[in-house]
């Protein structure tokens, strides 16, 4: 009878810990989470919650670059670079190593380029991120 | 109409979809009435020729009981559904991978376009297997804005799994109402974060696949079991590993029906996912990968026949179950070869020569076990509570009926340590942080199915009422 209590308790407490969380860790939280994304924007809401920088350059990408371009890239690949791809679609983020230095296009897409020439994307040993050729 | 047969053919559905639409996917593209007449098709089956497990007990489940689960697993449903539908992904992975794979499959549903097929287009994640991207995005090309809702459903066929998973089983029906209920209510779930059902992650598909096999071996069901395996493989890199640890939980039990149902589930998936990863990983031949299905086929006749051959009670199994893990280790730095250096698993198989050096992870291992799987109450009492009752069960000397459930949920656990012991993070605490804690969450289903399967032989030994 005591191990069957002990057992309902446990039941118990798990179920409460799940019901207690309902209104304020489960629904308050995702609220305020929906608003906070929509007033940051994607970019600087998911790179400032993953503790990196780099906001301000995918928005300067974003608003400088076309849609149907490609923009290079330059390793390393970890931290914020790691968002640029799915920020930036529908732009494709190509390994600069896989673009000759003549082309001008990769697949059939304009790579991106500035007066400064080629546009490309570096991570930066502080997780930020670096435009050469702004 | 049961929910066990409905539930069957939601699985059924999801195994249709990925057959066809990873045969679809590498020509012109999945067309858009792939998705509903999957749905159509699993569920006919499901509901028609479904053989659903009778309920143990005549017993009916109080009402009170039934519709305040109900109306708790809505309240849940509902904040997944308007997180999953808000805003894209807000979390790393879901956004950084999941999300990007989901864009330009919603665009155009085939490998055939240069994110997907030209070498140094950066895509994160590329050897993911495809079926949650593919769900999501069919569903947003049916319904534009709406297609992360697949996200919230998967959590309600996790529940139904679970519910349905269950109901054979001889207990008082408040038991089973509030082990379902467990489940449904685990913080991780639904608390927004990496991970959480409307995360964009695929870590609640990947339990809908895990739970599904502990069903299948709590009830000895070999539809189930084969559906499990199949699903695991084709959602994260990772459901492989747990599919095969299925299969040798089957054959360890020799049981020779649940072991041709994982075989067969496990070839099917390889089968339907090689090709597909070896477009993804830019591979100008599959000719690996049909080396691999060719091997992985024969080691499973060579498996079938041992099971005849091995001892029973099973002494000999479990003395190569046990030098299997340590073999596989041994033989870790021949076959790390063979995976990609870029893809999923290759990045740890890199560290595969080194992994006598990684041992030293494990103490940091353990103490993050214990924080993220008990102390923090992420996962609530998810893993307190099989462990309670496996005392309790021990000391009231009750025969334990949990062996397959528990083998397998043992496999699973001890396999967590895998990714740590071959760890390419220089950052172990940061490893750690992020990724055991999903890894974790792989195994809530199984472990509440264990609590269910250890309750049992109490109230069989319990005298009736009268």
């Amino acid at each position: 009878m005591k191990a069957a209590t002990a057992l309902a308790v446990l039941l118990g407490g798990h179920l409460l810990l799940g019901i207690a969380r309902l209104p304020g860790r489960v629904w308050q939280r995702r609220v305020a989470e929906v608003r906070a994304y929509r007033e940051a924007g994607a970019a600087r809401f998911l790179l400032e919650r993953a503790k990196l920088d780099g906001a301000d350059e995918i928005e300067w990408l974003l608003a400088n670059v076309p849609a149907d371009h490609v923009v290079l890239w330059r390793w390393p690949a970890d931290g914020a670079l790691e968002f640029v791809a799915a920020l930036l679609a529908p732009r494709l983020v190509v390994d600069e190593r896989a673009v000759p230095d003549d082309a001008t296009t990769f697949a059939g897409r304009p790579i991106a380029t500035s007066a400064n020439g080629r546009i490309v994307v570096q991570g930066t040993e502080h997780g930020g991120l670096r435009i050469h050729g702004r | 109409m049961r929910l066990d047969r409905v539930v069957t053919g939601m699985l059924l559905a999801l195994a249709i979809f990925w057959i066809g639409a990873s045969a679809f996917v590498r020509g012109d593209g999945v067309p858009d009435w792939w998705l509903p007449a999957a749905l159509a098709g699993g569920l006919f089956t499901g509901l028609a020729t479904g053989r659903g497990e009778p309920a143990a007990t005549s017993e009916p489940t109080p009402r009170w009981a039934s519709w305040t689960l109900a109306a708790l697993v809505a309240v849940a449903f509902a904040a997944l559904a308007y997180g999953a539908v808000a805003t894209p992904s807000r979390h790393w992975d879901g956004a950084a991978s999941f999300d990007a794979k989901v864009f330009w499959l919603t665009r155009a549903p085939t490998l055939q376009q240069p994110f997907f097929e030209a070498a140094g287009v950066f895509h994160h994640g590329p050897d993911y297997p495809l079926l949650q991207a593919l769900l999501v995005a069919m569903a947003e090309r049916l319904a534009p804005g709406f297609g992360r809702l697949v996200l919230a459903m998967l959590y309600l066929l996790l529940v139904g799994v679970a519910a349905a998973a269950l109901r054979p089983r001889a207990m008082p029906p408040l038991v089973r109402v509030a082990l379902t209920g467990c489940l449904a209510l685990t913080p991780a779930l639904l608390t927004p974060g990496g991970g959480a059902a409307d995360s964009g992650y695929s870590e609640v598909a990947l339990l809908v696949a895990t739970t599904t096999i502990a069903g299948g071996l709590l009830n000895r069901s070999t539809l189930w079991f084969g559906l499990g395996i199949g699903l695991a493989v084709v959602t994260k890199p990772e459901g492989a590993i747990y599919a095969v640890a299925a299969v040798a939980v089957a054959f360890v039990g020799g049981n020779r029906r649940l072991l041709v149902a994982g075989f067969a589930g496990l070839l099917v998936a390889l089968g339907t996912w090689s090709p597909v990863r070896a477009v993804l990983l830019h591979q100008p031949s599959t000719s690996l990968w049909w080396q691999g299905l060719a091997g992985a086929t024969l080691a499973c006749w060579a498996a079938l026949a041992a099971t005849e051959r091995l001892p029973r009670p099973a002494v000999g199994r479990w003395a190569l179950a046990l030098a299997a893990p340590l073999a596989l280790l041994l033989a870790l730095p021949v076959i790390a070869p063979w995976f990609a250096p870029e893809s999923a698993i290759g990045v740890y198989m890199r560290q595969a020569a080194r992994w006598h050096q990684g041992l030293a992870n494990l103490p940091d291992y353990l103490a993050a076990m214990l924080a993220y799987g008990i102390t923090r109450l992420r996962l609530g009492l998810t893993f307190v509570v099989p462990l309670a009752a496996l005392a309790i069960a021990r000391a009231r000397r009750a025969p334990l009926a949990a062996g397959g459930v528990g083998a397998f949920l043992g496999f699973g656990l001890v396999s967590t340590a895998l990714p740590f012991v071959l760890s390419p993070e220089p950052d172990l605490q940061h490893h750690l942080r992020s990724s055991l804690p999903r890894l974790l969450l792989h195994w809530i289903g199984p472990a509440w199915l264990l609590t269910a399967a250890l309750l049992q032989p109490w109230h069989d030994q319990d005298p009736p009422r009268t």
